[in-house]
């Protein structure tokens, strides 16, 4: 876990990554930073102050559903699962991102 | 609400913590450390917190703007269609805002007076026969006062006509006597100068008067120094001791000047003399009821020590604001009412509008609806854009309400607590809450209509051009409508129909080219009866010879001026004459209206003369007329003509012949039916105001000048009022 190789997340890109690491079935914020952390080798960590309130804008829009329910260890915490539409929108910004990173690797490869 | 939503981010954000700090336990960094670690990774825990409180509240004010944009992009996509329905509620708002600010300011207000809930105002009656003797002696007052334990202070007043000769040229001015304790019943301190003192109070004191504050600004110039120097009232002069406030426009707005009556002096010991509407200030706490208890005693106490004169008398108390508002209240409620249905009317005719256009509106909802707005949401978005309609309204109905209100003023002087009436917050917070409702009564049935859950579906197999007409709400508004308008136009209708009944009723004298004026006396020429009659006459030869004018009469109340002089009468000849045997009425007391009236003046008013002889000058002044309803219930089947009457009190001692019977003359008011009168032939005046009646052979502008220079030059120091 180097620190150094912690990079920003691009404006967006954390509220698609919640809605993937959601879309594998319901999850609580805790169990949503500790699953992007070990999912990406540690590169990405997610600031508390980033991904609570990223949660709850998700859940004003309708993407997520949240519920209150009992953890692994037996305790209450609030559990968010993925919506209809946020289900769309899953699948609309993971074409985008497809098609940005697509165009991005292009360019960095013939520039090279 | 925003607790409990505060209480769990706390417990998600605490449960978080919890986690990371078992992880590292279980890493094997002991328990102190693994929590000061975790403390250290989470951040600042306050500012998470806020982080994600800003969430919901950007949420809010972003959906809130969105509204806002849409309702202004709805009004510029139909400007038409959006200024209808804020000139409708704009109208409809303002009315209502214009009568509430009425019924605000004189029915719902308290009087303005520190504790006006504790002024009251006392009636007397008089327990045998109908007549209201309100009018009390000033024995009564004082023995009221001594005598009750509720009260602050009890206290009278009498208003008369005075002139005022200090100025340019002779006023007339309404003088209010009052009795003692009259200012501090107010609960008022004159704004300059001081109150009367015990001495001014007292019979021979100085004379002192306190002047209002109106008379203050237009003949005293508004001048502070004033206050000490005499002014001269009748003949009299008179020290300004004070100036009244300007909002004391109580109990009768116009008032001049006041005097203080001395309940010593010697013509005030008579209980008979009675010449006082009286008002009182309940002590702190003590309700209305319970004060009449107490007064019923102190009356009764007083009947059994007076049995002559207080044997029969009763007391009323009531509030002094329903007594001053009276009968206005009930049309002001009823103006609301009007008004109301009106907005009514124009909300249901607004809904219906927005029904058809949210049914044109159903291909955008759906797609809304597909794309999962919920329906609360779309809800609040169609009332957002009904409220933005409904605030122009009610902004655009304040200026409509502050103009009608002036309007009102202008239109209905005799209103009571009018001058109060002003456009002020509470009136703007009641508009505001006037568009709230309208947003809601225009705007929810639309909105919940036009989203229903079968909107979506219907967006798949109908076509995007289908508006239906066959909504059955729209015909249900349409209905509620049309009845609506229909019972206000009704009511409108009898109103109407009430006032042409009115119109023709015959009032039983003409009023074409008929000038009336006033002119004042004051009580001292009452000492000398003949020389009074001598000037009365002497006006009136000078009225006659104003080019033009046909007859003049003078009397002491002229038809459609509501003051009243019921007296008692007997009859003499009544059980001894031929009708002896319907001796129902015989000799027993009578009560009939009374007025005082010179030679001329059934020529003047054109009524007609039905037996008998008019009045004219050199008759005694015992000899009467009596109307054709005092004759027929008095004297039915015969003549009364040569019948007697007698006064109680009476005038001295002997009884006077009735020498004509004349046609009923509704002088009440059209409304009132005539009740039986009877006319005192005489050129005097038996009070200190006296009106002249003049017939002009045509109808001209009212060319007081000639005639106040004719009544000026038979007198002078003496003011006359059209």
């Amino acid at each position: 876990m180097s620190p150094a190789a912690k990079t920003d997340l691009l404006q967006g890109t954390l509220d698609m990554l919640i809605l993937k690491i959601v879309a594998l079935g319901p999850v609580h914020g805790y169990g949503i930073s500790q699953r992007i952390q070990q999912i990406s080798n540690d590169v990405l960590q997610v600031q508390q102050g980033s991904l609570y309130p990223a949660l709850h804008r998700l859940e004003k829009r309708g993407w997520l559903a949240a519920e209150w329910g009992e953890s692994e260890n037996g305790r209450q915490a609030k559990f968010y699962k993925l919506s209809p539409m946020g289900k769309k929108q899953l699948a609309t910004e993971e074409a985008t991102w497809n098609r940005l990173s697509e165009a991005v690797a292009l360019v960095m490869q013939t520039a090279r | 609400m925003r607790n409990a939503k505060n209480e769990e981010i706390d417990r998600e954000l605490a449960f978080h913590l919890d986690e990371a700090v078992r992880a590292k336990i279980a890493q094997g960094i002991p328990a102190a450390e693994a929590r000061r670690q975790a403390l250290v990774e989470f951040g600042g825990r306050e500012q998470v917190k806020q982080t994600v409180r800003e969430v919901h509240l950007s949420r809010l004010l972003e959906s809130l703007r969105a509204n806002l944009l849409s309702a202004f992009r709805f009004i510029r996509r139909s400007p038409s269609f959006a200024a209808t329905i804020i000139l409708t509620l704009a109208l409809g708002i303002g009315a209502n805002s214009a009568v509430f600010s009425a019924i605000d300011a004189i029915v719902l207000r308290p009087l303005p007076f520190p504790h006006g809930d504790e002024l009251v105002r006392i009636h007397q009656r008089n327990r045998k026969g109908k007549a209201i003797e309100d009018l009390v002696s000033t024995q009564r007052v004082e023995d009221w006062n001594r005598l009750n334990r509720s009260f602050q202070v009890i206290s009278g007043y009498s208003i008369g006509d005075v002139t005022y000769t200090s100025g340019a040229l002779p006023e007339k001015l309404t003088l209010a006597l009052v009795e003692p304790g009259f200012l501090r019943l107010w609960g008022l301190a004159p704004a300059l100068g001081r109150d009367f003192s015990a001495g001014e109070e007292k019979f021979g004191g100085p004379n002192a008067v306190i002047v209002s504050h109106r008379f203050w600004q237009s003949q005293l110039h508004a001048d502070p120094s004033v206050i000490g120097k005499a002014i001269h009232l009748s003949g009299l002069a008179c020290t300004v001791v004070g100036v009244l406030p300007e909002n004391l426009r109580y109990p009768e707005r116009d008032i001049d000047v006041w005097e203080p009556n001395a309940p010593d002096a010697p013509y005030a010991q008579n209980r008979d003399a009675a010449w006082f509407y009286v008002l009182g200030r309940l002590r702190t706490g003590v309700t209305i009821s319970q004060a009449q208890a107490d007064l019923d005693a102190v009356q009764n106490a007083l009947g059994k020590q007076y049995p002559q004169s207080d044997g029969s008398l009763t007391v009323t108390v009531q509030p002094l604001k329903s007594a001053l508002i009276g009968a206005a209240k009930k049309s002001l409620w009823l103006f609301y009412g009007a008004v109301s249905l009106l907005l009514i009317i124009a909300c249901t005719n607004i809904a219906a509008l927005l029904m058809a256009r949210t049914a044109e509106r159903e291909h955008e909802i759906s797609i809304r609806t597909t794309l999962g707005a919920s329906r609360a949401a779309i809800v609040g978005q169609l009332l957002t854009e009904v409220f933005v309609l409904a605030l122009a309204g009610s902004l655009l109905g304040l200026f409509i309400a502050a103009g009608a209100s002036r309007l009102l003023g202008l239109l209905s002087q005799d209103l009571p607590r009018i001058e109060e009436v002003t456009l002020n917050w509470q009136i703007v917070a009641y508009s505001l809450g006037c568009a709230l409702a309208a947003t809601l009564a225009c705007g929810l049935l639309p909105a919940l209509r036009g989203t229903r859950r079968d909107l979506s579906q219907s967006l798949a197999h109908a076509g995007r051009t289908q508006v239906s007409g066959r909504n059955p709400w729209q015909w249900i508004l349409v209905g509620v409508q049309v009845s609506l308008a229909v019972a206000l136009l009704i009511a409108s209708g009898l109103l109407l129909r009430s006032f042409q009944a009115l119109g023709r009723v015959d009032p039983g004298f003409s009023r074409d080219h008929v000038l009336t004026l006033r002119i004042s006396g004051g009580w001292g020429e009452t000492v000398d009866l003949g020389k009074l009659t001598q000037r009365v006459d002497r006006d009136l030869n000078g009225l006659r010879s104003v080019p033009g004018v046909e007859a003049a009469a003078s009397t002491v109340t002229i038809p459609g001026n509501s003051e009243l002089y019921p007296i008692e009468l007997k009859l003499p000849d009544r059980a001894s004459g031929p009708l002896a045997d319907t001796s129902s009425v015989s000799s027993e007391k009578i009560f009939a209206d009374s007025r005082v009236v010179s030679a001329g003046y059934l020529s003047t008013l054109h009524i007609p003369l039905l037996q008998g002889e008019d009045c004219r000058s050199g008759l005694p002044y015992n000899t009467f007329l009596v109307n054709r309803s005092f004759a027929g219930k008095y004297f039915p089947g015969t003549s009364a003509v040569g019948h007697h009457l007698q006064s109680i009190p009476s005038v001295d001692g002997k009884p006077g012949a009735i020498v004509g019977v004349i046609g009923d003359v509704r002088e009440e008011g059209l409304e009132t039916p005539p009740q039986p009168a009877i006319y005192w032939c005489a050129a005097r005046p038996i009070l200190t105001r006296t009106f002249l009646c003049e017939r002009t052979a045509t109808r001209r502008p009212w060319r007081k000048p000639s005639v106040a220079k004719s009544a000026r030059s038979s007198r002078r120091g003496r003011s006359s009022a059209s």
